[in-house]
C-alpha cells in the first residue's frame, strides 16, 4: 500500500523518468534495428562472414551490463562523453544486436527453396527476390527478435541511472542506496510495465506489418 | 518452338541427371515428359528456363540458343508452373497471379483486368478469392492459380511441372479437360511433366518417356501405346493398353449420329408413331426448339400415359438423364456409363444440343478396331 502512496506523490518525476528511460531504449534500438537488420540479411550470403558476426554478437550479450558500461565509460571519455546518455546508448545498442541479426540472419535464411526457386524461376532479380518474397517472409521472425531486444533492453536499460544517464533505475539503485524498498518496487514495476506495454505495441505494429497470410 | 540438342547435366555427387536428350517441340504443341521419380523430368525443364546449367549441349528457343540470352528476360517470356505449386504465401491470389506483369511494369488497370480474366477463366469468380492468400484455398485452387499465374504475361512457352499433381482423380479429370479446353484456344507450347502415363497420354500431342536421365522414345501417344520402343517403355505404358487408347478417342468420333428425337411440344401420338413397336425403337431423346437435349422417353411411358388420355411430351419427359460432352474422352464417358450403370449417353455439344448418342455397342466396335 505504501508503495501505491509512493508512488502517488511522486507522479510526475516517475513519468518523466520513464519518459527517460523510454528514450533511451527507443534511441539505442532504432539505431540498432537501422544496423542489425541489414547485417543479418547482408550475411546470409557470406557463410564465414556469419559465423563470425554472430559469434562476436554473441559474446558481447555474455559481457555482464555493468562491466560492459565499465568498458565504455573510458572508451567515450575520448571524446568528452563518459558519463551520461552516450554510453548508456551504446549499450543498449551493442545488446539488441544478437537477438535482431540472428533471428533476421535464421529468417531469411530458413525461407523454403522451393519458394525462392519459383521465384527466380518466373523471372525475378536477386534484388527482387530478396526484397519481394525473403524478407516479408522473413518478417514476423525478425519482428520476434525486435520484441526480444526491447523488452531485454527495457530492462537492462535500468543501469543507465548509474552514470548519471536517468531512467527508471534511479528508483532502484536510490532505494537499495537508501533501502526504501517502496522506491526499489516502483522502479521495477513500471519497467516491466514499460517493457509489456512496448511488447504489446510492436505487437500491433506487426500485425499491421505482416502479410495477413503468413498469421 | 523448343528444342533440345543433345543435353546432359550431372549434379555434384556425380548421378546424371540427364544424359544426352534431345527432342523438339513445334509452336503451338504439348510434349509430356513422363517416366518414374528421378528419372530427370524436372531437371530437364529447369533447364529450359536455366534454373538448372546445362553441363554440355544446347537449348533453343525460337530458334534462339538460350545461353546467349539473359537468363531473367529469358523467364519473364516463359511460364512456369512449379512442382507443389509454390505461391508465395504472403501475397494474396490477385498478387500472386500479378507477378509477373507487374514485373513487366504493365499499367495497374490492366493487371487487374488480366487477373479477373484468369480467375474467371479458371473458374474461380474474382470477387471471391482476388483477396484471398492461398492457405485460404483448397489444393486444387491453388494448382489452378499456379497455373494462372504461369500463364499471367501470355508467353508464348509454357513449362509445366506436374501441375496437377497430388489431386483426386475427379479434380484432376475436370482440370485436365479445362486444361485442353484452354490450349485449344491458346495454342501455346508447352512442356508438361508428369509422372502419370495416363495423364500424359490424354494431355499430349508428344510424349517423352525417360528412364534414368534418358529419353526412351518421344512419340504421338498412339505411337508410345501401339509400339512401345522398348521392354520399358511398354511396361510403362502397362498391360491395359487397349483400355488406355480410349484417352486418345473423343465421343463425337465414335457416337451414332442423329439419334431417335422428338420435339419437347410433340403429342403422344407423335411419340408412338416413332416408338412404335414396328420400328423396334424403344426410346426416344426429346429436344427443344435449338435441338437442346431436355430429356428421355420411353416407349413404355409412353404406352402407360396414353392409357390415361391426351397425354404431352412435356409431361411424361424424364428430364433427369446424364450426357457427356462431345469431346469427352471415351474413356471419361465409358466410366461415366458404368458408374451411373447407362447401356447409352446422349453426347451434347455447344448450348447443350444433342449431337449423338454413345452406347456400349459404339465402345465395343471402337476396341474392336484397336485390337485389330
Ligand atoms: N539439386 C540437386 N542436387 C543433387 N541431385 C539432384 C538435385 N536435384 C535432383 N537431383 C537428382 O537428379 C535426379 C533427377 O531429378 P529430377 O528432380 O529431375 O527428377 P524427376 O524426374 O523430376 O522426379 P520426380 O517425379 O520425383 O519429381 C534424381 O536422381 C535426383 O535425386
Ligand atoms: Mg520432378
Amino acid at each position: 500500500m505504501s508503495t501505491f502512496r509512493y508512488v502517488l506523490d511522486n507522479l510526475p518525476v516517475i513519468m518523466s523518468a520513464t519518459a527517460r528511460h523510454l528514450e533511451l531504449v527507443a534511441i539505442a534500438l532504432v539505431a540498432a534495428v537501422l544496423t542489425a537488420v541489414p547485417l543479418g540479411i547482408y550475411i546470409t550470403r557470406k557463410q564465414v562472414l556469419a559465423d563470425i558476426v554472430l559469434y562476436i554478437a554473441g559474446v558481447i550479450m555474455t559481457i555482464p551490463s555493468v562491466a560492459l558500461l565499465g568498458f565504455l565509460i573510458p572508451a567515450l571519455a575520448i571524446i568528452g562523453q563518459g558519463i551520461g546518455p552516450l554510453p548508456a546508448i551504446v549499450a543498449l545498442f551493442l545488446y539488441a544486436q544478437l537477438p535482431i541479426i540472428r533471428n533476421t540472419y535464421t529468417a531469411i535464411r530458413s525461407v523454403d527453396p522451393a519458394i525462392i526457386e519459383a521465384a527466380v524461376g518466373i523471372g525475378m532479380t536477386p534484388r527482387q527476390v530478396l526484397w519481394r518474397i525473403q524478407v516479408p517472409l522473413a518478417l514476423p521472425v525478425v519482428f520476434a527478435g525486435v520484441r526480444n531486444a526491447v523488452v531485454l533492453n527495457i530492462g537492462v536499460g535500468s543501469i543507465a541511472a548509474l552514470i548519471g544517464a536517468g531512467g527508471l533505475g534511479v528508483f532502484i539503485f536510490r532505494g537499495i542506496a537508501r533501502t526504501y524498498s517502496e522506491m526499489i518496487y516502483t522502479g521495477a514495476f513500471f519497467v516491466s510495465l514499460l517493457a509489456l506495454l512496448a511488447d504489446f505495441c510492436l505487437f500491433r505494429l506487426q500485425r499491421r506489418l505482416v502479410s495477413r497470410g503468413l498469421r | 518452338m523448343i528444342r533440345l540438342e543433345h543435353v546432359s547435366k550431372a549434379y555434384e555427387g556425380g548421378v546424371n541427371a540427364v544424359n544426352d536428350v534431345s527432342f523438339e517441340v513445334p509452336r503451338g504443341e504439348i510434349a509430356i515428359l513422363v517416366g518414374p521419380s528421378g528419372c530427370g523430368k524436372t531437371t530437364t525443364l529447369k533447364m529450359i528456363n536455366r534454373l538448372h546449367e546445362p553441363a554440355s549441349g544446347k537449348i533453343f528457343v525460337d530458334d534462339v540458343d538460350t545461353s546467349t540470352v539473359d537468363p531473367i528476360e529469358l523467364r519473364r517470356n516463359i511460364g512456369y508452373v512449379i512442382q507443389d505449386v509454390g505461391l508465395f504465401p504472403h501475397m494474396t491470389i490477385a498478387e500472386n497471379i500479378a507477378v509477373v506483369p507487374h514485373l513487366k511494369k504493365w499499367d495497374r488497370k490492366r493487371i487487374a483486368e488480366r487477373v479477373d480474366e484468369l480467375l474467371t477463366m479458371m473458374g474461380m469468380p474474382p470477387a471471391e478469392y482476388r483477396n484471398r492468400y492461398p492457405r485460404e484455398l483448397s489444393g486444387g485452387q491453388r494448382q489452378r492459380i499456379g497455373v494462372a499465374r504461369a500463364m499471367a504475361s501470355d508467353p508464348p512457352i509454357l513449362l509445366m511441372d506436374e501441375p496437377f499433381g497430388a489431386l483426386d482423380p475427379i479434380t484432376r479429370e475436370r482440370l485436365q479437360n479445362e486444361f485442353l479446353k484452354i490450349q485449344e484456344k491458346l495454342k501455346k507450347t508447352i512442356v508438361f511433366v508428369t509422372h502419370d502415363i495416363d495423364e500424359a497420354i490424354k494431355l499430349g500431342d508428344k510424349v517423352a518417356i525417360m528412364r534414368k536421365g534418358r529419353l526412351i522414345q518421344y512419340d504421338a501417344p498412339s505411337a508410345v501405346l501401339n509400339e512401345p520402343a522398348d521392354e520399358f517403355v511398354a511396361d510403362f505404358v502397362g498391360q491395359d493398353r487397349t483400355l488406355k487408347s480410349l484417352r486418345l478417342i473423343r465421343t463425337y468420333e465414335v457416337m451414332d449420329a442423329d439419334p431417335p428425337a422428338l420435339h419437347i411440344q410433340a403429342s403422344a401420338a407423335e411419340a408412338l408413331s416413332l416408338l412404335s413397336s414396328s420400328s423396334g425403337q424403344k426410346y426416344a431423346w426429346v429436344v427443344g426448339d435449338a435441338r437442346e437435349l431436355k430429356g428421355l422417353i420411353a416407349r413404355k411411358d409412353v404406352l402407360e400415359a396414353d392409357a390415361s388420355g391426351d397425354a404431352k411430351i412435356a409431361d411424361i419427359v424424364n428430364t433427369n438423364v446424364v450426357s457427356v460432352e462431345r469431346d469427352t474422352t471415351v474413356k471419361d464417358a465409358l466410366s461415366e456409363m458404368l458408374s451411373y450403370g447407362l447401356a447409352r449417353v446422349p453426347v451434347v455439344g455447344p448450348e447443350g444440343r444433342l449431337e449423338g448418342v454413345l452406347t456400349f455397342d459404339s465402345i465395343r466396335k471402337v476396341l474392336a478396331r484397336i485390337d485389330s
